[in-house]
């Protein structure tokens, strides 16, 4: 696999945003964020029980917000919610709580860059408080996520890698959101990659060859993102080897062919697929793909998965940062 | 503490009408989440951190969003606050 870790640690490094971890009541969340830290990827936030913090991070030099105890905090963030939202501000502090919330507001209100959250709380929690409270990028109907995986033998897409879009989040998106996933995950690719995205949305027909609604579905997809981003490369609905293999996409596209079978970025038409395709990739050929990416959000937030140590979170913090 | 059905529906009524930036007095009972209210899962969280406060119980989000009509819910809410 490329080295990505080395590549999202410089790029984190450049910038060094302030990230905010709510989960730090956890001993490998809060030691990760203090390496993460030390490792100059960025200036941690933690959210917890300060002496509970204290006691796994030491006399580490880090902001540590206590929210069952500074009740200042919570209200100046109820107060700018309840102003944006129309909202009682009595419910809003309620609301911010939950520290996955608080975080999340705390990203929204730009008092940090990002959020890295995920590990004790559920993925859906982490991302209706982000969908909330941060909100999502210009353009962007629903966040979604990507994964980027390097299959053997393979020397296509980009250097051998290619973006999986979306094997986890959205189960089955319709056209416009489609053109979503597709719109939100170039722009991603873009920041944290610098990748030129050159995006295919998969279908099992080539470009009419299937005369079928759900390959209309994809057709129709390619069409609303061209209309919302018309600088965007993207072309669909193409078969799997017509997006990333020259010679078949010369040989089943007669028309137009925006992509030549140059795509670096692979939009499925529906998570069962996208899921089923990764899973493959990282069994069948050694592809990676074991991390996910969120995008689509007006700032960077970070998924982290259950079973990662802090050699696993210290890389999808570099990643979130990476992209801010 | 326990709530009458209407006030449970009067205080589900305006929960919705701020999530979803309408007048609570044009929502009745009979309106579906979905087909009738576009209902988003994200502007669920305003609805139960709005019942939570209110209710002084814990709406889980999952549980409200399966319900098909603002009535369901309601009989869910009564169910919660005997």
């Amino acid at each position: 696999m490329a080295d990505l870790r080395t590549m999202f640690i410089e790029r984190a490094r450049e910038k060094c945003p302030t990230v905010i971890f709510p989960e730090a009541e956890n001993e490998v969340i809060a030691k990760a964020a203090v390496e993460a830290g030390n490792l100059g990827i960025c200036k941690p936030v933690l959210v917890g029980d300060a002496a509970a913090i204290q006691g796994f991070i030491g006399d580490a030099d880090i902001k540590i917000i206590d929210i069952d105890a500074d009740q200042e905090a919570i209200e100046e963030l109820a107060q700018i919610y309840a102003e944006r939202e129309d909202f009682p501000v009595e419910i809003a502090a309620d609301m911010l709580r939950n520290k996955i919330n608080f975080a999340s507001m705390y990203v929204g209100a730009g008092k940090a860059d990002a959020i890295v959250a995920g590990y004790t709380c559920a993925t859906a929690d982490a991302v209706l408080a982000a969908q909330e409270y941060i909100g999502l990028s210009e353009g962007a109907s629903m966040p979604n996520a990507y994964v980027i995986v390097e299959p053997d033998n393979f020397t296509g897409g980009e250097d051998g890698m290619l973006i999986y879009a979306d094997p986890v989040m959205v189960v089955q998106p319709s056209s416009e959101e489609l053109a979503s996933i597709a719109i939100n995950t170039a722009a991603s690719a873009e920041k944290l990659l610098g990748w030129e995205p050159r995006v295919a949305c998969l279908s099992f027909s080539t470009k009419g060859s299937g005369g079928h609604p759900d390959a209309e579905k994809v057709r129709r997809a390619v069409e609303i993102a061209r209309e919302m981003r018309p600088d965007l490369l993207i072309d669909g609905e193409l078969q799997l080897d017509a997006a990333i293999i020259p010679r078949v996409s010369e040989k089943k596209i007669k028309g137009e062919n925006a992509l030549k079978g140059t795509a670096n970025i692979l939009v499925f038409p529906d998570c069962d697929a996208g899921n089923i395709t990764v899973k493959a990739t990282t069994l069948f050929a050694n592809g990676g793909g074991t991390f996910a990416i969120m995008c689509g959000f007006a700032k960077p937030v970070g998924e982290l998965s259950r079973n990662s140590d802090v050699d696993g979170i210290v890389f999808s913090t570099a990643a979130t940062a990476a992209q801010c | 503490m326990a709530f009458t059905k209407e006030e449970l529906q009067e205080i589900l009524l305006d929960a919705v009408g701020k999530a979803i930036k309408r007048d609570p007095a044009t929502l009745t009972p009979d309106l579906r989440w979905q087909e009738d209210l576009n209902f988003k899962s994200v502007q669920g969280m305003k609805v139960c951190g709005i019942l939570n406060y209110k209710l002084k119980v814990t709406v889980p989000l999952q549980s409200l969003i399966e319900c098909s009509t603002l009535q369901d819910a309601i009989d869910m809410l009564e169910e919660m606050t005997a």
